[in-house]
């Protein structure tokens, strides 16, 4: 690894391999966050609690 | 959790695989260092393609029981896909302009078809997003999500014969020097990372999936006027 | 009446609907008639003025004003239609989706031939190509391409012609799906005017037809999917 040629191609190996690892873990990162912040409003602290009872919205309002 | 577990170990296996890729196995002869790009290439390309396929089977799930299931596994795929379908071009381009001396090669069946890969999932989530009503919106998705699985083979089949025709006597295509007998480290190299990428797959699909039903079933929720956790509340008429 | 001459009285009762439509000053087809005459002109400013390459370009720049034009065109096929209420009412009669879909294709199909009929004089005098010796050829791919065109392009027009963002998502789905039409048509329509140096003209035509059977068959079974409400 001495040639000053592959210096050059690491370069590139490098941002594949940085970009695409990095990408996909943001992503991943993305969803866990998603999906932490989707579940409480499915989890038994939202549905053990008595609501005041209310009318249905009208979605066409 | 299971896909806890899954997640942990996908992690280690990509950096593992990974490890290897750009350390562990040797450099090719004719390429030299940039050749480590085809093992993360390769396997995001067959990802994508899974993907793609995962989708298109999904459509037609939707369309033949309207489950809701199937549109989000459709979704998943798709998003997924997305992300894979964009690693794809952009290792072929990092690999293409060492070897090649260009980010792009026409000529390249793989790169071009990916291309347009990338373009008919952006149409795809794009009509998903601009549909409020979520069956009406799983129906549309899915009939672009099909008619995209019968686009891809006529794409590959074109350039590979426009390839076919075209091609001068320079150039050099990544899956040419494939082809000829590869070391059985380089084999090993791309199988690990192969399998690698695919457990990271299952548990991003795993998890888009989960992501998408709970958004259906509170979209569900939010038209039919029932607020999660009101009890015995009257259901509103639909419309 | 048997089923599939059922379906052919459908569509072409559809279809006559649309052609009267047109006649009588809808509009729909007439203006991206100029607009397609108008791309080729500015084409010749963005690559010309050298002839030797815009010859060499004729195909492609031939192709790509008919299916730029024609997006519009299948576009406002639909669109017009559905300004004017009668989408709605079309998706309502009692008759079968497919054969609906078939009345909207030839209306579309004819739009397309129209294009191609008028972009094709304008390209041998605007990039003095010479089509003399190849014109038989020539009106075959033009056909194939208008048919396939028309396949995905009425199938798409349907599915966005109720979002409002359809004069975008009908380009941005259409013409990652019509590539490989385009390529053939293209490698088709050079290798005709070139005399066919390397035997491929075989190919690519076979390509056309497949990509039209595909397109139909897609068409027909899911067009009405995108009628439903």
């Amino acid at each position: 690894m001495i040639d000053p040629a592959a210096i050059g191609d690491l370069a590139f190996v490098m941002a594949a391999y940085g970009v695409i690892l990095g990408g996909t873990g943001l992503y991943a990162l993305s969803l866990a966050r998603r999906l932490r912040g989707a579940r409480p409003t499915t989890s038994s602290q939202a549905s053990d609690q008595p609501r005041p009872s209310a009318p249905p919205i009208d979605p066409r309002a | 959790m299971a896909t806890r577990a899954l997640g942990i170990v996908a992690l280690v296996a990509v950096g593992g695989a990974t490890a290897f890729a750009l350390a562990g196995v040797p450099a090719d002869l004719n390429q030299g260092e940039a050749q480590r790009i085809m093992y993360i290439h390769v396997a995001s390309a067959w990802l994508a393609y899974l993907s793609f396929g995962v989708t298109a089977a999904a459509s037609v799930w939707w369309l033949v029981r309207r489950d809701p299931r199937a549109d989000a596994v459709a979704l998943a795929g798709a998003e997924v896909g997305v992300l894979f379908t964009a690693a794809t071009i952009w290792a072929g381009m990092m690999w293409g302009r060492p070897v090649w001396g260009t980010y792009w090669q026409w000529e390249d069946p793989r790169l071009t078809t990916t291309a347009l890969l990338l373009a008919l999932y952006v149409g795809y989530l794009l009509i998903r997003r601009l549909t409020d009503e979520p069956a009406r919106r799983a129906t549309r998705a899915a009939v672009v999500g099909i008619v995209a699985a019968i686009d891809i083979p006529i794409v590959h089949f074109s350039v590979v014969w426009w390839r076919g025709l075209h091609q001068g006597p320079t150039f050099m295509s990544p899956d040419t020097i494939l082809n000829p007998p590869a070391p059985g480290q380089f084999v090993a190299a791309l199988l690990l990372m192969l399998g690698a990428f695919s457990l990271a797959w299952l548990w991003l699909m795993v998890n888009r999936y989960r992501l998408a039903r709970l958004d259906w079933e509170a979209e569900e929720s939010a038209r039919r006027g029932r607020l999660p956790g009101l009890a015995a509340a009257v259901p509103a008429p639909r419309p | 009446m048997t089923t599939i001459a059922r379906h052919l009285a459908v569509a072409r009762a559809i279809a006559a609907k649309d052609l009267r439509a047109e006649l009588r000053g809808r509009q729909a087809v007439t203006s991206t008639l100029f607009l397609a005459a108008l791309t080729l002109l500015i084409f010749g400013f963005a690559l010309g003025p050298d002839r030797a390459s815009l010859a060499a370009a004729g195909p492609g720049l031939l192709w790509l004003a008919v299916i730029l034009s024609g997006v519009l065109a299948v576009g406002r096929l639909h669109q017009l239609e559905m300004e004017d209420g009668a989408f709605e009412l079309l998706a309502l009669y009692p008759v079968p989706r497919a054969a609906i879909y078939l009345g909207k294709a030839l209306g579309g199909l004819a739009a397309m031939v129209a294009l191609g009929a008028l972009v094709l004089p304008l390209t041998v005098i605007l990039y003095a190509i010479d089509v003399a010796s190849a014109l038989p050829g020539l009106v075959l791919v033009i056909g194939l391409g208008a048919l396939g065109f028309a396949a995905i392009g009425t199938l798409y027009a349907g599915l966005t012609v109720r979002l409002r963002a359809r004069e975008v998502l009908l380009p941005l789905l259409l013409l990652p799906v019509v590539a490989p039409l385009l390529l053939a048509a293209v490698s088709a329509t050079a290798s005709l005017l070139a005399g066919d140096p390397l035997g491929e003209l075989g190919a690519w035509l076979q390509l056309l037809v497949g990509y039209d059977l595909a397109m139909l068959l897609a068409g027909g079974l899911t067009y009405g999917l995108a009628l439903e409400e």
